[in-house]
C-alpha cells in the first residue's frame, strides 16, 4: 500500500474532499466499529463522530497509508468508547444492563442475518475484542501484518500468532455449529 | 523439507514469510499434493471470511446520516464563534484598561514565542501564570471585571473543547 491509497482522498487541508471520503470509506469505518462495539446504532454514531473529527482537522490526514491510518483512528475511537462504557458498567452495573439490553431484531435484520455468510460474521463477532479486530483488518481490509501491528500497537509477530489463533477459534466455532462450513 | 503446518501456510498465504523461506515452501508446494490441497483450502477460507465480512449489512442512509452530523457540527461551530469572538474581544479591551497596555503586549509576546517555537507547555504555562497574575492584581485593586471575564472565557473555551469530544482524532 503506497500513495495510491489517497487516490480516493483529497490533498490534506481540503474539507470538501474529506466529506467525499465518506462515500468511499464510511462502510469500512462502520463495519470495523460494528465488530468492535457489537451494536449497529453505536457503530453508526461512532462512524459519524470519526468523520466529524477528521472533517474538523483535515490536516491530520497522512499522505500515504491512508487506509491503515483511518483504521487506526477508528480503532482508537472505538476503544475510547469501550473504555467509557466499561467505567460506566463498573459504576452502575444494574442500570447499565437495563439500558444496553439488546432489542429484538427487526424483520429486516432477521432477513439479512439469514444469508449463508451470516454464520461467519456471527462467529467473528464472538471472538475476543482484539482477535475480532485482527480478523477484520486482515481479511476484510487486507492490511499487512506490519500495518495491523501499527493499528493495534502490538508487535508484528503477535499479529501472526493471534490471527492463527483466531482462525482456529473460527474454525472450531463453525465446524461445531455447521459440521464443516469452514 | 517436512510438510509445514497450518500456521506456516497461513503466513505463506498472507505473504508474510522471508523470501528464502517463501521460495522453499513454493518448491514444496510443487512436489506435495497434500500441502497443495491444504494451502488451497486455507486460501478459500480466507476468501470466504473476507467475503462474509465485506457483506456485513450497512444501515440505510449511512452516508446521509454522517453528512447530516457534519452539517450540524458546522452550524454548532459557527454559533460558538459568535459567542467566543465578542467575548474574547471584550476581554482584550478590558484587559488593556484594567491591567495596562504593557502587560497585554507582554502576553502577546509570550504567545508569539509559543507559536514560533520553544517548549509548548513551558510557554503556555508562562502565559497562564501571567494572566492569573493580572487577574489577581485586578481583584486586589477592586476591579473585578477582568477576572470575571477571564473565568467566563475560560468556561466557554472549556465547554467548546469538551464538545469536540476529545479534539483531533488520535492516530
Amino acid at each position: 500500500m503506497g500513495k495510491s491509497v489517497l487516490q480516493t482522498g483529497p490533498p490534506a487541508p481540503d474539507r470538501k474532499a474529506v466529506a467525499d471520503l465518506i462515500n468511499s470509506h464510511s462502510p469500512d469505518v462502520y463495519r470495523l466499529a460494528l465488530y468492535l462495539l457489537r451494536s449497529g446504532e453505536e457503530a453508526r454514531d461512532a462512524a459519524a463522530d470519526i468523520f466529524v473529527k477528521i472533517y474538523a482537522n483535515p490536516g491530520i490526514i497522512p499522505e500515504d497509508h491512508f487506509r491503515a491510518w483511518l483504521m487506526k483512528v477508528s480503532y482508537n475511537h472505538c476503544q475510547d468508547i469501550l473504555r467509557k462504557k466499561s467505567s460506566f458498567k463498573r459504576l452502575l452495573p444494574k442500570i447499565y444492563t437495563r439500558i444496553t439490553r439488546s432489542p429484538e431484531p427487526t424483520p429486516e435484520q432477521a432477513v439479512l442475518e439469514a444469508d449463508e455468510q451470516s454464520g461467519v460474521r456471527q462467529a467473528v463477532a464472538r471472538l475476543p475484542d482484539q482477535d475480532r479486530a485482527i480478523v477484520f483488518l486482515r481479511y476484510y481490509q487486507q492490511l499487512s501484518y506490519a500495518e495491523i501491528s501499527a493499528v493495534l500497537d502490538i508487535p508484528e509477530a503477535t499479529v501472526g500468532t493471534r490471527l492463527h489463533r483466531a482462525r482456529e477459534k473460527l474454525k472450531k466455532d463453525l465446524t461445531g455449529e455447521k459440521g464443516g462450513a469452514l | 523439507m517436512n510438510c509445514p503446518g497450518n500456521f506456516e501456510w497461513s503466513l505463506f498465504l498472507d505473504n508474510e514469510l522471508p523470501p528464502a523461506k517463501k521460495e522453499e515452501m513454493e518448491e514444496h508446494l510443487d512436489r506435495c499434493r497434500d500441502c497443495r490441497l491444504l494451502a488451497d483450502s486455507l486460501q478459500e477460507e480466507n476468501r470466504f471470511i473476507g467475503a462474509a465480512l465485506a457483506a456485513t449489512p450497512l444501515p440505510l442512509n449511512l452516508e446521509e446520516f454522517i453528512r447530516h452530523r457534519l452539517r450540524s457540527k458546522s452550524r454548532a461551530e459557527i454559533r460558538w464563534l459568535f459567542i467566543l469572538i465578542p467575548a474574547a474581544a471584550l476581554t482584550g479591551i478590558l484587559a488593556v484598561s484594567a491591567a495596562g497596555l504593557w502587560s497585554l503586549l507582554e502576553n502577546v509576546f509570550f504567545f508569539a514565542i509559543m507559536l514560533a517555537g520553544g517548549t509548548l507547555f513551558t510557554e503556555a504555562a508562562l502565559i497562564i501564570a501571567g494572566l492569573l497574575r493580572q487577574a489577581a492584581l485586578a481583584s486586589l485593586s477592586g476591579e473585578l471585571a477582568l477576572p470575571a471575564l477571564m473565568v467566563i472565557v475560560f468556561c466557554l473555551t472549556w465547554i467548546k473543547i469538551r464538545l469536540r469530544k476529545g479534539g483531533p482524532a488520535h492516530a
